[in-house]
């Protein structure tokens, strides 16, 4: 099958159409675009903001809600198209895309919206034009961002539409690049909205470029007020270095995450069961989202944290029957196959180290008492280590600070959590959760540590 | 116990590394000794018999020497892979450092260094040289005496004390990096000579003398017969530049054609390198491959292994690479790579270095994380 793979509602018609065929036989299909067009396509999209800008954001909920309903129909024609080439251009399998996409949708719909709106915003009133504020008697009105480009990466498919969805909210036009290996699922979301509401799609620009396609993605940071980019080191940097005078660059960079668990986690009755939440934390995205854990950490002793690494084991090969782990690159093999051969040896050598080896590369555990930080491959391969004490956390995490995110924890009183929130947040931890939401944060969260509708906003004063 | 473990094998390697470089050992041949060489490793390696034992795997249960368990060069990192005793070693060699830390670095115990040169000379000679003409070495890879634990810069020390005509310097100072003026200054005396030049260096080491030739638009032509041979690909540092590009540079800098710039691909853990067979293909006059290849020695058998279940790929298909190499008389005959290849019948392709794969999005890129780490700590 062919699919377009690019949403550009004010596409010149002399454009080259160009053609990827992907590994099963079907190709997509995208423009190549020149400097010129993008600058051109940029263009509309402001004009078309404008036109967008008299629809309150009650009404962008409520047509958000509708086109959400649409894309997470299970019977529906965008469905279909999600769950048939999604796992082709990701590698995920059918049943980990389905889950993602069943999900994720609920983030999306009014009511969660709405959350998003209050938590951020309280009331939306400034969005529509100026308002008293009691606080401090001035007048203040709200702007999102003339025109916002969004540089995506295809680990999470979803992330994308979220990112979209922040846009709308806030009245901002958008012009998506898509990642190479996930340019699906924020098309169907613009074909989506465009049945549920047409001038608010009008408002979308989606394509796919290979990455380092210098002339578009040139024209695209000098013409956006905002830019937002997910990924690696090096997009971010190229980012740094083109954006227009003025314009603001918020990134998604590297992340990573881990667990802790305490002891009380682990007594007979509750084992199972943090077992099974941590390794369906550990298997949602096969591991590859920012808030997938790389090692977890338990308290206790180290026979119970041998314990529950086997445990974790036979928990991640349950998952497997379920979610089976997607398509693996030869290189990410190759370096789940490093990483157990490394584990092994340390054993030989006569380190207590274990290694729990699923059939292929399917999942691992290296248990190791060893509590330094260890990065993972991914794919489903978790360090497990024991922690002796909780005041060594700060030591053993400094080499990675930069890039913590998130925390899955498991049996931690409230007030003991409120604990490890003050020795953890400094780090630059911005995200403590159950093992079960960690993969899902909330539509109101403080993503990667900051505000994500608000920091889109720009106030003007009223001071008269 | 001796210094170093006895064995007949030792003697028998001596005559098979004189055998014919374009003929391969015969199967029985070669199963013989592979599996004498298991036993062997068996009994004074410790950890490997442990790693061997846990498969389930011994000398007396196996039939073939496909049954050979192979390690993955990352255990180098984390043990001593050495048949005999460490502390008996002749001389070290160590990978580099910069991927983890200084601290994890893999390391080849040479027990016996004499084997070592045994195995090296010859394919040496048989892709460098297979003309026999006279030439100068100019050498863009540290000394031993300056890179003692480098099996690079003893290989090319080596070489060069056995084969050169004339010993014209090396040029790549590890703390000033490479001396350009100087190299340059040798370059242009020998081409005014027109004494032909052998240049030995990492792409690394050319890509930086090439940009730099580039930027103030010099070039040599070097004379007739010269030829150069390149190793290595660009670990996480530096640009990453492809073959074609690199030797496209070889031809408008230096003036060499295609056939005489060879990549040789060796590694730490391996006894043995290989060669691009191009030169040596020209000089006697054969067809060469339809790709670049690389040709195994005559004592060492190529594979390569679905990265997921680590069973034989059939040939022609994309899989780790791994090396039964005989000159790993005294650490372990089978060895499995981190590099992506090909196996033909005539050769293998590599494919280059699994951890520069292109990270996914905004989890973490491992390459840059462990690079950041490593920078911290």
């Amino acid at each position: 099958m062919s699919f377009d793979a690019f949403w550009l509602p004010h596409l010149p018609p002399d454009v080259r159409i160009l053609t990827r065929t992907l590994f099963d036989g079907s190709t997509i299909r995208f423009p190549e675009l020149t400097h010129q067009h993008v600058l051109g396509l940029c263009q509309s999209l402001l004009e078309a903001a404008d036109r967008a800008r008299a629809i309150t954001v009650r009404e962008r909920i409520a047509a958000l809600d509708r086109a959400v309903a649409l894309l997470g129909d299970p019977a529906g024609e965008l469905f279909g198209l999600a769950t048939r080439l999604i796992p082709v251009t990701t590698g995920y399998s059918a049943e980990m895309t389905r889950y993602v996409l069943e999900r994720m949708s609920q983030d999306w719909t009014g009511p969660a919206l709405e959350t998003l709106v209050a938590a951020e915003l309280g009331d939306p009133a400034p969005l529509e034009g100026p308002v008293r504020d009691p606080q401090t008697g001035r007048r203040v009105a709200a702007y999102g961002p003339g025109l916002t480009a969004h540089i995506f990466s295809g680990n999470v498919p979803g992330v994308a539409v979220t990112s979209l969805i922040r846009a709308l909210l806030v009245k901002a036009a958008s012009f998506g690049k898509t990642a190479s290996d996930e340019p699906v699922l924020p098309v169907l979301f613009a074909r989506a909205l465009n049945q549920a509401h047409p001038v608010l799609a009008e408002t979308l620009a989606l394509t796919y470029w290979p990455g380092g396609t210098d002339q578009p993605e040139a024209a695209l940071f000098r013409a956006a007020e905002t830019v937002i980019v997910y990924g690696g080191v090096d997009t971010a940097a190229a980012a740094r270095q083109r954006i227009g005078p003025g314009a603001r660059l918020i990134v998604h960079g590297p992340r990573l995450s881990f667990g802790l668990v305490n002891a009380a986690a682990l007594d007979p009755e509750q084992m199972i069961t943090t077992a099974d939440d941590v390794a369906l934390a550990c298997s949602i995205f096969d591991q590859q989202g920012c808030v997938s854990p790389h090692l977890i950490y338990l308290l206790g002793s180290e026979p119970l944290a041998a314990d529950f690494a086997r445990r974790l084991a036979d928990a991640l090969a349950r998952v497997e029957t379920q979610l089976p782990r997607g398509r693996l690159s030869a290189a990410e093999a190759a370096a789940v196959q490093e990483a157990r051969a490394r584990a092994e040896f340390r054993a030989i050598a006569g380190q207590k180290v274990i290694l729990y080896a699923g059939p292929r590369a399917s999942f691992t555990v290296v248990f190791d008492p060893d509590d330094a930080f260890e990065v993972s491959c991914l794919n489903r391969l978790v360090y497990v280590k024991y922690l002796p004490q909780l005041d060594r956390l700060p030591g053993l995490l400094e080499a990675v600070r930069p890039f913590l995110q998130s925390i899955g924890m498991a049996g931690f009183t409230e007030s003991q959590q409120a604990e490890l929130a003050t020795l953890l947040g400094p780090l630059g931890v911005s995200r403590m959760t159950s093992f079960v939401a960690l993969p899902w944060p909330p539509p109101a969260w403080h993503h990667d540590g900051s505000e994500p509708l608000r920091e889109l906003i720009r106030w003007i004063d009223l001071e008269t | 116990m001796l210094a170093v473990p006895a064995t007949p094998l030792r003697a028998r390697l001596s005559e098979i590394f004189r055998h014919d470089p374009d003929v391969t050992l015969r199967d029985d041949e070669f199963d013989r000794c592979a599996r004498e060489m298991f036993a062997f490793q068996f009994e004074y390696n410790a950890p490997y018999a442990a790693y061997c034992q846990r498969r389930r795997v011994t000398p007396d249960s196996i039939n073939h020497w496909t049954e050979v368990p192979p390690v993955p060069t990352a255990a180098f990192k984390e043990v001593p892979l050495v048949t005999g005793r460490p502390e008996n070693a002749a001389l070290l060699f160590r990978t580099s450092g910069t991927t983890r830390g200084p601290e994890r670095r893999g390391t080849h115990y040479i027990m016996d260094p004499k084997l070592y040169e045994e195995a090296l000379l010859p394919m040496f000679a048989a892709y460098l040289l297979p003309d026999t003409m006279p030439l100068a070495f100019v050498s863009l890879i540290p000394s031993a005496l300056q890179a003692p634990d480098s099996s690079l810069s003893c290989m090319v020390t080596v070489a060069t004390e056995q084969f050169a005509s004339i010993d014209a310097g090396s040029y790549l100072d590890p703390e000033r990096g490479l001396l350009e003026s100087d190299l340059e200054r040798t370059v242009a005396e020998l081409t005014q000579r027109g004494t032909p030049i052998l240049l030995l260096g990492t792409s690394f080491a050319f890509v930086h003398w090439l940009d730099s030739l580039a930027a103030r638009d010099r070039r040599f032509v070097l004379p007739e017969g010269s030829r150069l041979m390149d190793t290595g690909g660009f670990k996480s540092r530096g640009r990453s530049v492809p073959a074609s590009t690199l030797r496209a540079g070889y031809a408008d800098r230096l003036g060499l054609p295609e056939y005489a710039c060879i990549n040789e691909y060796g590694m730490t853990e391996l006894g043995s390198q290989f060669y691009d067979t191009l030169l040596r293909d020209r000089v006697l006059a054969r067809t060469p491959p339809a790709r670049r290849s690389k040709r195994p020695a005559p004592w060492v058998r190529t594979r390569a292994v679905d990265p997921e279940t680590l069973a034989v790929v059939p040939e022609g298909e994309v899989g780790i690479l791994q090396h039964f190499d005989l000159a790993n008389l005294y650490s372990v005959l089978a060895v499995q790579t981190e590099d992506l290849g090909r196996v033909h019948a005539d050769g293998f392709e590599m494919l280059g270095r699994p951890l520069n794969a292109v990270p996914r999005g905004c989890s973490i890129a491992l390459d840059i994380l462990l690079e950041a780490v490593a920078d911290r700590s």
